[in-house]
């Protein structure tokens, strides 16, 4: 029998997931909103992130919550020589590579990982944040929490970066017209690397909250960022408090499917719904065009 | 001021400028007037850095600038009000204006200018907070101009800054052109209009098919036959 303790059970660890989807749909919004450009290696960021918080764990005992500072400089710096390196060569390009490069990114990276640190699945066995506590008679994990706290405040200060900064202005200028930019006296291109530093600096931070109680295998960027693309789309390209709402509608989606119906159809069911929103409602929920 | 030497300018291979050779005193309004698809345009663009030059030398205050990338040519003062406005349209009019002040980070030089420019447009004062895509057209290039103030130019460029204003606006508009002129900024004017930029232009050029044609005082050229057949209907 379903009752309500389960049923608010269910929604609120959708909520807690939600959260963490919203943070790597905001570092793919970001780099999207700023150079159109889809980040599809933004899953294998992720996992990166995952494995170097791993083997500081593994080699050097650090815990997750101790090393989630240098994961989020690693990452920064892979966003920015990502542009450097990979994106700014085929600006000029055709589209058609410029939507390959970072797919061919994602192949390179996920092998990458198989070859150097095997397929094998790694947890972290004894993180600092551990065990469960009780909320209002609701049982939650201690890292589920912490994550999903950890993602929302994130999220929260890439919103206010964005709408309160100098620079976050200059971001949301070249966003919206690059030349019109360049005429302000704004360097494009010095924008555009930091948006790919500040987007996958974003999964730096996811990386290292999941780490604490999710196993860590080359292909895990897979599960977060399907459902973050959903999210991005579902929320309207670009808008951070978008790609938070719908986060968060997804992880719900998500794990209601898996009370109410079978846990087989949760990916289902988030697609059911983004394709009726595209049908429906193609700009997002709070998307701008 | 700014020294245009035989510059050839091409789009994808079709040539749009040849040979075009003209200068900006300090301190003058210097207008360039001809038709549609004359090249007026692209001699802004490929002043303020957003095309390059195939040949030729473009000089601002004894330094060759037609190398440099758009966001540095603002650094050394020239403010391009380019066509159709280009807004920062979700972005508020402040937003729009302190983005327009990007190269100077001055706190105190920002609100001088920013008082300045609320001054002459008192209207951009009321709607500060607005979002400028809700402006109307006449507000809109009032912003566009005060955003290209915010970087303190030496030299205002100004693209069709008429085209779709209320007419009875357009008066106010080449007011506030002289009377920017008069704070002593260098303002190079690219019209359609043909009649109202000559008349407050110290020197002007007539642009045809991508090369200079005529070139006088305003008041020469709004006398001349040539001018008057062509472009006036008289």
């Amino acid at each position: 029998m379903l009752d309500g303790t389960i049923i608010a059970q269910t929604l609120l660890s959708g909520v807690l997931i939600g959260f963490i989807y919203a943070l790597v749909a905001v570092g793919l919004t970001l780099i999207y909103g700023v150079m159109d450009i889809v980040n599809f290696a933004h899953g294998e960021f992720l996992m990166l992130s995952m494995y170097v918080v791993f083997w500081l764990y593994a080699l050097a005992g650090l815990d997750p919550m101790v090393s989630l500072p240098i994961s989020v400089a690693v990452m920064f710096v892979v966003g920015v020589v990502t542009h450097k390196l990979v994106v700014r060569p085929v600006l000029r390009a055709p589209m058609s590579a410029q939507i390959f490069v970072t797919f061919g990114l994602m192949v390179f990276m996920r092998n990458g990982a198989q070859f150097l640190w095997s397929p094998n699945y790694r947890l972290i066995q004894t993180p600092l944040v551990a065990g469960r506590l009780e909320l209002f008679g609701l049982f939650v994990g201690k890292p589920q929490l912490v994550a999903a706290l950890g993602a929302l405040i994130t999220t929260g200060l890439v919103f206010w970066f964005l709408k309160r900064t100098e620079t976050g202005r200059t971001l949301q200028a070249v966003a919206e017209d690059q030349d019109a930019a360049a005429l302000m006296g704004i360097n494009p291109d010095r924008t555009f690397m930091l948006a790919w530093g500040i987007g996958a600096a974003c999964v730096g931070v996811a990386g290292a909250l999941l780490a604490n109680y999710y196993y860590i295998f080359p292909t895990v960027g897979n599960t977060f960022v399907l459902m973050a693309f959903v999210a991005v789309a579902l929320g309207g390209f670009g808008s951070v408090p978008g790609a938070l709402l719908a986060g968060v509608i997804i992880g719900v989606v998500e794990v209601l499917t898996g009370l109410f119906i079978s846990p087989a159809f949760k990916n289902i069911t988030a697609y059911v719904l983004y394709m009726v929103v595209v049908l429906v409602r193609p700009r997002g929920l709070l998307g701008e065009w | 001021m700014l020294q245009v030497n035989d510059i050839f300018v091409a789009y994808g291979g079709t040539p749009a400028l040849h040979g075009v050779s003209f200068e900006v005193p300090a301190g003058q309004i210097v207008s360039i007037v001809g038709s549609n698809g004359a090249g007026k345009s692209t001699i802004l663009r490929a002043i303020s850095g957003m095309l390059k030059p195939t040949r030729g030398v473009i000089e601002f205050l004894g330094e060759p600038i037609q190398r440099f990338p758009a966001f540095r040519i603002v650094q050394r003062g020239i403010a391009h009000v380019p066509e159709g406005r280009r807004l920062f349209s979700k972005l508020s009019v402040f937003e729009n204006l302190l983005v327009g002040a990007y190269t100077k980070k001055s706190p105190t030089f920002r609100q001088k200018t920013l008082e300045q420019i609320f001054s002459i447009f008192p209207r951009l004062k009321e709607r500060q907070s607005q979002r400028a895509g809700t402006l109307s057209g006449g507000e809109q290039q009032m912003l566009a101009i005060g955003r290209a103030l915010m970087s303190e130019p030496k030299l205002l460029m100004l693209d069709e800054p008429s085209l779709g204003i209320m007419p009875v606006l357009v008066d106010r508009l080449f007011d506030v052109i002289k009377e920017i002129n008069q704070s002593g900024i260098t303002v190079l004017l690219v019209e359609q209009n043909v009649q109202r930029s000559l008349e407050i232009a110290h020197r002007a050029y007539v642009l045809q098919t991508g090369e200079i044609v005529l070139r006088g005082t305003g008041q020469e050229l709004l006398a001349s036959e040539q001018v008057r057949g062509a472009y006036l209907g008289l």
